[in-house]
């Protein structure tokens, strides 16, 4: 149940001036062309990604990380991701970023939710800077020969309620980010998805507007009026797991630069403060009970409990692996039915040129 | 000053005394208060989920626990260094087995990292303490059994530097993996910093018997002749790495990799396909056509038989796709049949000349193994992407990312580059003043 971040690459435009001042190279524009995949509109792809929310994924014993919902070769995907959370302001060793590294409100409504990608986009985001995926597999949505997917497909891309706005990596491409019913607030990336889907499967607005990959395809097949996906119930043993690998992860990639959690840059002075230690809390914290400023192990109290469970959909599920349904079993995804099929790209990444 | 020089010294310790613990309990009162930059606390949806479970079933595991002795049992747990520096690495295995004969389906899950052996780094958090770790293993129905690490005797030495390694999968294959080595220096109070230091050379071991000697911190390993009759295969990498000042620092990788043909047969009853393509990326020949090679195999002992083709093209820029098209299987394969073992090797060919609106077309086959169950596979054979040039490409803003395809055509010698061709330079230094 990943979905996870995208770090580097488009999310974090890094403003440092180009390194020539030579007056032909300010004359010279660069351009690309985007690598395409093979998975027709309407399939999803599935990927298995390092990260601390892949160990909330292998503590339940599942192994897909990301599901994302392809709009067909050469065009662009649907899919609920976040970028990586901001970080507050250092003031003093005694407040602020010693105290609550992570902005709490960009940890609870992840950026940007779900949203639709741009072909060039989607290779990056498996393959850029700090993606490292371990496998990329596709899954057709034509379980009976009415080819349900391409329903789904059609509905996000031409229906569904969806707000442009401008990419914050690039101020040259928009962006089209998915909305509630209402329209009143973007579909947000909401870690607490992964404790209670809360009726997203339904086509319903959980708190938070919230989504994760998984339960934005669970979703998208209600909205559309295609199928509901049934939730999946994790016992309390593998929350608690859940929970004590994702605080692990985090704390240990934050102390060793290593990963996403790598970025947090806790080498800032707060000698009082074990930053990493606080930002694990937060992150954990976020994703059992919604808390995401709470940088105690309050959450230790809360999986503690053994009427504590989980109750929501992976990609796993979607997928109709483990002891996931499958079509046309009842509660089952219209993808469950398929086989895992390799994506292939017609080059090895975005193409780039310059010229005068 | 003559008052401060009379005032005894027991006076000054208690003075240092109650200021440190006036000082700790303010501490205590802004932490409860939070933080002095106004940070919202939405309100959390735990009243409003518990309401729901007033009306509903609560949210714990619907499903009836496993009986308890199809659970694994762990039968050893070996820590390669009980009492590791700070951020050391330490290597924890774990040997296990299952009542029921089913170990084919055992996968595990060691502190931060996945397989049966994972090298571990213990950091202290706020307390002084090291992290509890635990060791999850899986059988079949991921039913688990778990078992705490024997605690680390973390030493406050300092590791200094060390090594990493990331993987990552490549890209139009199913199971070959690039390797990157990394250097991080420890710094005393904070995080590990990336160090960008050259080193002599790389020696790499891949755990499967294999092993390669580099002069770059990147290399290439294929896992793809792996059997699949296990639901996981476990690989430990390995690097040594001989910086220029002679020091030889070591990392290791656990490799979990899922068998995707095991888990086919055993999850849905499907016979897989798995495809291989040579080249990896398509390539204009001569004559202007993409001509390209595929291996086709499968895992089950016996031949296959393909029962249907279909093609399916599709247009470039989403412009939609055709009707699927029977295709004579004997005409695609060379026959109708599939041997088991290494599979069988056909050509495909696309001539965007003749189909100049067509991307890719993608060849969906079906079929019954021996014993009756679906075979299942799929290749695309596609059109490369144009290069780039002012009338056909997205205009590059990003200042940093312009630097950096500037100077992989200057470095590389070529008019276009690709994603490929930045992270390799990327991981070489060659953006490092950027």
């Amino acid at each position: 149940m990943n979905c996870w971040i995208r770090r580097g690459g488009l999310a974090s435009a890094l403003a440092f001036a180009v390194a020539s001042s030579s007056r032909a190279q300010a004359d010279t524009v660069c351009g690309s062309v985007a690598a395409s995949w093979n998975v027709p509109a309407g399939a999803v792809v599935f990927s298995r990604t390092p990260g601390p929310v892949r160990d909330v994924i292998d503590a339940a014993g599942e192994s897909r990380s990301h599901s994302m919902l392809s709009h067909g070769p050469g065009g662009s995907a649907s899919h609920a991701s976040m970028v990586e959370p901001g970080r507050n302001s250092y003031s003093t060793p005694f407040s602020g970023f010693c105290q609550t590294p992570l902005k709490a409100s960009e940890l609870r409504e992840g950026y940007p939710g779900a949203s639709v990608i741009s072909a060039g986009g989607v290779y990056t985001y498996f393959y850029g800077d700090g993606s490292e995926p371990e496998f990329l597999y596709f899954q057709q949505g034509d379980p009976d020969g009415s080819n349900p997917g391409d329903t789904v497909q059609n509905y996000l891309w031409n229906d569904a309620p969806a707000l442009e706005v401008t990419s914050r990596a690039d101020r040259g491409q928009t962006l089209w980010l998915f909305q509630n019913a209402e329209q009143t607030s973007r579909l947000n990336y909401s870690l607490y998805q992964f404790r209670d889907i809360e009726r997203t499967n339904l086509g319903e607005t959980a708190w938070n507007d919230g989504v994760v990959c998984s339960t934005f395809l669970a979703w998208s097949q209600a909205r559309s009026g295609v199928n509901v996906e049934e939730p999946l119930g994790y016992s309390n043993e593998v929350i608690v797991r859940a929970a004590q690998q994702l605080h692990d992860n985090v704390q240990s990639e934050c102390s060793s630069s290593i990963g996403f959690w790598g970025r947090i840059e806790a080498s800032l002075s707060c000698p009082l403060t074990d930053v990493c230690s606080r930002a694990a809390n937060q992150v954990v914290n976020c994703m059992t009970t919604g808390e995401c400023g709470n940088t105690d192990d309050d959450w230790r109290r809360v999986v503690a409990d053994p009427n504590n469970g989980a109750y929501s959909i992976s990609p796993d599920c979607v997928g109709g692996w483990n002891a996931c349904p499958r079509f046309p079993d009842p509660g089952a995804s219209i993808w469950s039915y398929d086989d895992s099929r390799l994506v292939q790209w017609n080059a090895d990444g975005n193409q780039y040129g310059c010229w005068d | 000053m003559l008052g401060l020089k009379r005032v005894r010294p027991w006076l000054f310790a208690l003075g240092a005394a109650t200021l440190l613990a006036l000082l700790g309990l303010w501490l205590t009162r802004a932490r409860e208060a939070g933080p002095a930059v106004a940070i919202e606390r939405a309100q959390p949806p735990v009243q409003a989920a518990a309401l729901r479970a007033q009306r509903s079933a609560p949210p714990v595991a619907a499903a009836a626990p496993a009986s308890p002795t199809s659970a694994p049992i762990i039968d050893e747990i070996v820590v390669e260094k009980p009492a590791p520096c700070v951020g050391e690495e330490t290597l924890v295995t774990v040997r296990a087995h299952t009542p029921d004969a089913n170990d084919a389906e055992l996968h595990y899950l060691i502190g931060t990292g996945t397989g049966q052996s994972v090298p571990l780094r213990a950091w202290l958090d706020e307390r002084g303490q090291p992290p509890e770790f635990q060791v999850t293993v899986f059988g079949k129905g991921n039913t688990a059994t778990s078992a705490p690490v024997p605690p680390l005797r973390v030493q406050p030495c300092q590791v200094g530097m060390f090594a990493v390694i990331a993987h990552r999968a490549l890209p139009n294959r199913w199971g070959s993996f690039a390797f990157r080595a990394e250097l991080r220096q420890q710094q005393s109070g904070g995080p590990a910093k990336s160090v960008a230091l050259s080193a002599r050379r790389y020696h790499w071991t891949f755990g499967d018997g294999s092993e390669e000697q580099t002069d770059t911190p990147e290399v290439t390993h294929s896992y793809e002749e792996r059997p699949q009759q296990t639901l996981y295969s476990q690989f430990l990498v390995r690097v040594e790495v001989v910086t220029r000042d002679g020091r030889t620092l070591v990392a290791r990788d656990a490799l979990q990799l899922v068998n995707p043909a095991y888990e086919s047969w055993t999850r849905k009853g499907i016979v897989s396909l798995m495809v291989a393509l040579d080249p990896p990326f398509p390539v204009l020949s001569a004559a202007g056509r993409v001509e390209q090679g595929v291996r086709l195999r499968h895992y089950r002992p016996e031949p296959v038989t393909i029962e249907s083709v279909q093609a399916v093209r599709y247009y470039a820029d989403g412009a939609g796709q055709s009707p699927a098209q029977s295709v004579d299987v004997p005409s695609l394969l060379g026959t109708d049949r599939i041997p088991a073992g290494r599979g069988l090797d056909l050509h495909v060919t696309l001539d965007p000349q003749a189909e100049p609106d067509v991307l890719s077309v993608t060849y969906y086959l079906k079929g019954k193994s021996a014993d009756g169950h679906p075979v299942v596979g799929s290749f695309s054979v596609m059109r490369p992407p144009p290069a780039p040039n002012a009338d056909n490409s997205t205009r590059v803003t990003n200042p940093r990312l312009v630097a950096k395809i500037r100077r992989a055509r200057e470095q590389l010698g070529k008019s276009v580059v690709s994603d490929a061709d930045l992270a390799r330079l990327e991981s070489q230094g060659a953006f490092n003043d950027l």
